[in-house]
């Protein structure tokens, strides 16, 4: 479903990843683990168009969308769960959902919504709540319901376990699996260390200074306690 | 004017051309018809004004409106309390003094109230001071009046009488050359890099001991004199007070684009575009271009270039010249033997050079002690009750997973936040209210997740930069040169040198640190901490962005500057390895909480951590340090 | 010299009047924190557009073309006030949409805030340069589009044109309030003005809400530009004045409040005609300028005060 092949991409002058290759299919679930700094983030926002293409070429549904813009990724299906959450606070929970669905058709935007807080019931309870006064956990749900709202055949998750408490990110994982077996393809980036995301995942690759140095568990197992 | 430390063929270069245009304008001087000398006349002032404003809007990255109203009330005072009549009829001197005085005075005003808010304040209110002097000081009969009864008269100076239109050409030239000069000279010195680095990212300033308010009050202070002299300068060209029209605020915006389009890094352009500016709707008058449209067109070309300006593409176009006919060799990439056993002098006498730099400072007692320091922002704890200890002459870690606040206890420890709980003793005294560059004076260095580097500076300007606490002198000594100030600096340059050999940049110190990969970046910003003389180091994130092997020698040189040089260093990494092996005392944080702390063999095998950070099956592959 | 009176008496009318005259204020301080909110930066071409629209608005209804015949009165211009009104906020609309495309592009998206600044600033001084190349300013009042009637009220004189600016100020705030609250539309505003970044992320069209927003408050910029002929005139200094009051009492609100910045609006209406009326006696012009400007900024800095700024806490611009 995703492809990306040979990618040089980065901030100005200097690239932050190098000859980057990537496959992803429908209902896989990958983890790509590396150091701050190794590109985790730039890998995603390449994904997701936020970040240019200096070569290579990303391939998604089998149509190149290496310079299509951000708003008509996320119309084909990407969908982003940002690092940090980055949910608005100062709008509602509903409201903040809402700003996920501007690229479906407006009278789909209330079954989606509802499908929503299926996966995610608490929001459901909490949806005219001012959205700051959530906990860090509600929080990172909220995120990711925004991002499902499009309808995302893939979706990008930037750091999912970010300061949150196990049990929560339980919670999310066991959710984003169910929704990898209806056959949603998800790409989680995540440092190092945490292990939680890594067990559910098909795929697992090692990212460093830009580049991919472990393309199967083992390895990346292996490097995992040398960095 | 690059770079402070140019060569004798640039200075030989230099001269030649300054020689060559002092005949050329000798020449134009004695063959220009009156109106043109006139219009040069009020190229220069206009340029001696617009040099105020490269201070505060290049350097120190402010916008002020306020300039040509300034500029316009050292004329109109000037000329009043030189005029006969209604006026006080003082001599030229004393006059000029008062007026300067109540521009400085006024600017002064405005940045004393705004220097803490945002610069959205500072603008808007400059703006208010521009109109509030145009409702006041244009609309003042007294001082705008035309009296040709009571007119000034041309002043002498030093003997020599200014009468004719080529010799106050000349002399209006001289203030303009000398200001020129100055700026010149404060560029060098560390007040001018303190600035700088105040205004493109105060965190940073605030971490090697640049108070970044004192450094805007500075700028604004500077920028009210050179709009006093540019004012006292033109009170005398004109017999009577000359009309306000050209000083509304409009014009300031047109002063405004003056240094935007020049851009900070060159002080010659700026005198240059004035030039232009003045000299082009006078020439090109069948064109109907008004000033103000070129003032448009200097602030759109502002944004486009960004704040290097036009000087900044020359410089860059001859920059990259330069480089691609330098065909040295980087002694990194040459296997030969010899160059590695040079390399390993090279950066024996620079650890001795940054011995003899850094001060003295007693063992005694625990460098850094923090106690339950708590804060929360955002509806989040941040952190809950953390304690920590930093021993001296020890490198300890803090480890633990994104988002613990890791960060955000440094900003504690180094003052940018305040705690909502908890103290932080440095050194024995208590700071935690004290700010940043107060606790940098006492010998606290820090570097910065993000690296916060100045992108448009070379590497060596940027190292420069972190030597403002260890320069002495003020600011006249550093201007003239004395001989305090001078030995400070060539000391702090030889530091800087060391220093840079030391992280293995010193091979780009001419390059802009823009064109420098992200670990070369992080490690000219730890050199820029190393300059303001630290006995404790807070280093976050060191080594992210380098792989392996160059992290691996990374902190090979933090443990020596920790054991040669007996610094302390605080840092924060997810290389856990390198954090195991290297580290004498480890914390882990996590979720705002200290979890563990102890030796590295004790937090390997401590079962939160291992859950929390490391893993279930972490298996440490190689010795963590023993005890130390 | 610092001694002020204060007459009770006028008080009343004043206040009436101070109220009136706040419309014309309110119009620009909703678009400045429109376009402060959704981009961070001062709209400073909104200046622009507001002088260009005064200029434009007399050009298109009083200019009659003819070198030397110029009457006021006779309104023999090229078009009709209402036209020409609708003309001219079209056309602001227009400069708006150009401008906010400019700056909401991927390009552009990225510059940091001294840049956009730097930007709005060119705008401001290209605008008034090309106005005032191309038509030249008069130093005239241009009689106003809704009429000559006045009301008495508590003691004070206002005019219809001052009811008319209020009523549609009070009209395009609950535009804005429906808009911002309950559409689609609304919700993308406030997720650009809570986190643009976020908001390029998940899919908000922000070209589409940049430039449209910017379009709006350009059209509500060119309306008060149109406006102000008939109480300021057409004098560049005074057109900046007036935006520059504007600007200020923005501020009071952190550039951010709609309801902190009307209220200045009404305080700065109010200040404004104690002082003309002369509730606190006779002063001279520069006089009530450096008055109103000290309790301006003093009312602003004393707001700063009440909220705590953190030593290093403040954004930078």
């Amino acid at each position: 479903m995703l492809e990306l092949r040979a990618i040089r991409a980065g901030y100005g002058r200097l690239p932050v990843l190098f000859d980057v290759d990537l496959t992803v299919e429908a209902g896989q679930w990958l983890t790509v683990v590396g150091a701050n700094g190794a590109g985790r983030s730039t890998l995603l926002k390449t994904i997701l168009g936020v970040t240019n293409v200096s070569a290579g070429d990303v391939m998604f549904g089998g149509q190149r969308i290496t310079h299509l813009a951000t708003y008509d990724r996320i119309a084909r299906g990407i969908a982003m769960v940002p690092e940090g959450r980055r949910i608005f606070p100062n709008l509602s929970v509903k409201e903040n959902l809402r700003t996920g669905a501007n690229t479906i058709a407006k009278r789909d935007v209330a079954g989606q919504l509802d499908r929503v807080y299926e996966v995610f019931p608490i929001l459901d309870s909490r949806s005219g709540q001012r959205a700051g006064s959530l906990s860090g956990g509600e929080q990172q749900m909220l995120a990711v319901g925004r991002a499902l709202m499009s309808r995302p055949q893939l979706l990008l998750v930037d750091e999912l376990s970010l300061g949150l408490a196990p049990l929560v990110v339980a919670t999310l994982t066991e959710a984003l699996q169910k929704l990898c077996a209806e056959g949603l393809a998800v790409i989680v980036v995540d440092e190092v260390h945490v292990h939680s995301s890594t067990a559910s995942a098909s795929q697992r690759l090692v990212l460093e200074k830009g580049r991919f140095v472990a393309n199967s568990a083992a390895e990346a197992e292996r490097l995992a306690t040398v960095l | 004017m690059m770079s402070s430390t140019g060569t004798a063929a640039t200075m030989k270069r230099r001269v030649a051309g300054g020689a060559v245009l002092a005949a050329l304008t000798a020449v134009w001087l004695f063959s220009a018809p009156q109106y043109w000398l006139f219009t040069a006349t009020t190229g220069l002032t206009l340029g001696i004004s617009t040099l105020g404003l490269l201070v505060l809007v290049g350097w120190a990255r402010e916008v002020s409106l306020a300039q040509a109203g300034l500029t316009a009330t050292a004329i109109y005072l000037c000329g009043f309390a030189m005029r006969s009549g209604a006026g006080w009829h003082w001599a030229y001197l004393p006059a000029a003094a008062f007026a300067v005085a109540v521009v400085v005075v006024l600017s002064l005003l405005v940045s004393l109230s705004t220097a803490r808010l945002s610069g959205i304040y500072i603008i808007i209110l400059t703006l208010a001071l521009q109109v509030t002097i145009e409702k006041t000081f244009f609309s003042n009969i007294k001082l705008v009046e035309t009296d040709p009864e009571h007119t000034i008269h041309r002043p002498a100076l030093f003997g020599v009488h200014l009468a004719s239109d080529r010799a106050y050409f000349v002399f209006a030239l001289a203030v303009l050359a000398l200001g020129m000069v100055f700026l010149a000279r404060l560029r060098a010195s560390r007040f001018g890099r303190g600035l700088m680095l105040a205004g493109t990212d105060r965190h940073a300033a605030a971490a090697v001991g640049v108070s970044p308010w004192r450094a805007k009050i500075f700028a604004f202070a500077l920028a009210g004199l050179f709009a006093g002299l540019a004012g006292v300068v033109t009170a005398p060209l004109y017999p009577t007070p000359p009309s306000y029209i050209s000083y509304l605020s409009i014009n300031s915006l047109v002063y405004l684009a003056i240094p935007v389009l020049a851009g900070f890094r060159s002080i010659v352009a700026v005198a240059v575009v004035a030039m232009v500016f003045s000299v082009a709707p006078q020439a090109l008058e069948h064109y109907h271009i008004s000033p103000l449209m070129l003032g448009a067109i200097g602030l759109l070309s502002g944004t486009l270039t960004g704040p290097t300006g036009v000087s900044g593409l020359i410089l860059a176009w001859l920059h990259s010249r330069r480089r691609r006919g330098d065909g040295s060799v980087d002694l990194r990439d040459d296997p030969a033997q010899w160059a590695e056993d040079a390399r390993a002098e090279r950066h024996v006498r620079a650890l001795a050079v940054l011995e003899e730099y850094l001060p003295e400072r007693s063992d005694a007692g625990d460098v850094l002690v923090a106690k339950d320091v708590s804060i929360a922002f955002g509806g989040l704890q941040a952190l809950s009750d953390v304690s920590l200890t930093v021993p001296t002459r020890k490198l300890v870690g803090l480890i633990g997973p994104n988002g613990a606040g890791k960060s955000t206890l440094f900003d504690i420890l180094n003052g940018l936040r305040q705690p909502d709980r908890g103290s932080v003793l440095l050194f024995g005294h208590d700071v935690s209210q004290a700010p940043p560059w107060n606790r940098a004076a006492l010998g606290l260095s820090r570097t910065f997740q993000s690296s916060r580097v100045n992108l448009d500076l070379t590497v060596g300007e940027n190292l420069m930069a972190g030597a403002y606490l260890m320069i002495p002198g003020n600011v006249v000594e550093a201007v003239a040169g004395l001989p305090r100030a001078r030995a400070g600096e060539h000391k702090a340059a030889e530091a800087a040198r060391a220093v840079a050999e030391l992280l293995d940049v010193a091979g780009d110190w001419d390059e802009f640190v823009r064109n420098l990969d992200f670990g070369a970046q992080r490690r000219v910003e730890i050199g820029r901490s190393l300059l303001s003389g630290p006995r404790l180091l807070l280093l976050d994130e060191p080594a992210a962005g380098l792989d392996a092997t160059e992290a691996t020698a990374l902190f090979a040189l933090i443990r020596q500057l920790e054991q040669d040089l007996g610094l302390t260093v605080l840092l924060v990494e997810h290389y856990v390895k390198a954090v195991l092996e290297n580290c004498d005392l480890i914390y882990v944080l996590s979720r705002g909480r200290i979890i563990a702390a102890g030796s590295a063999a004790e937090i390997a095998a401590d079962p939160e951590v291992r859950a929390v950070y490391l893993g279930e099956d972490y298996q440490p592959r190689e010795e963590v340090r023993a005890d130390a | 010299m610092l001694a002020l009176q204060f007459h009770s008496q006028l008080v009343g009318p004043a206040l009436v009047l101070g109220v009136a005259a706040a419309g014309l204020y309110g119009l620009l301080a909703v678009s400045l924190v429109l376009t402060y909110r959704v981009s961070r930066t001062i709209g400073f071409v909104h200046g622009g557009i507001a002088v260009f629209a005064a200029h434009f608005y007399w050009w298109l209804t009083y200019d009659s073309g003819i070198r030397g015949r110029f009457n006021p009165n006779a309104g023999q211009g090229r078009v009709g006030q209402w036209p020409g009104l609708l003309l001219v906020v079209a056309a602001g609309a227009l400069i708006g949409l150009l401008y906010g495309l400019t700056v909401t592009g991927k390009r552009m998206g990225n510059w940091p805030r001294l840049n956009l600044t730097v930007y709005s600033l060119a705008w401001l001084l290209g605008m008034i340069a090309v106005t005032q190349t191309v038509i030249e300013p008069q130093s005239t009042r241009i009689p106003s589009i809704f009429g000559k009637k006045v009301y008495r009220l508590f003691g004070g004189v206002i005019t219809i044109h001052q009811v008319a600016t209020l009523l549609i100020l009070f009209a395009v705030i609950a535009l804005l309030a429906f808009v911002l609250m309950r559409t689609q539309t609304g919700v993308n505003i406030r997720a650009v003005a809570d986190d643009v970044e976020a908001s390029r992320f998940v899919g908000v069209p922000l070209t589409k809400v940049g430039a449209g927003v910017y379009a709006f408050s350009a059209a509500l910029s060119a309306f008060a530009g149109a406006l102000v002929t008939a109480t300021v005139g057409m004098l560049v200094p005074e057109l900046l004045t007036v935006f520059l009051r504007a600007l200020t009492v923005c501020v009071l609100g952190g550039l951010s409040s709609f309801s902190l910045a009307l209220l200045g609006c009404v305080l700065l209406g109010v200040g404004e005609s104690f002082l003309t009326a002369g509730v606190f006696g006779q002063n001279s012009i520069g006089r009530q300028e450096v008055i109103l400007m000290t309790a301006l900024f003093g009312l602003v800095l004393l707001i700063n005060r009440l909220r705590p700024i953190k030593v290093l806490e403040v954004e930078t611009l």
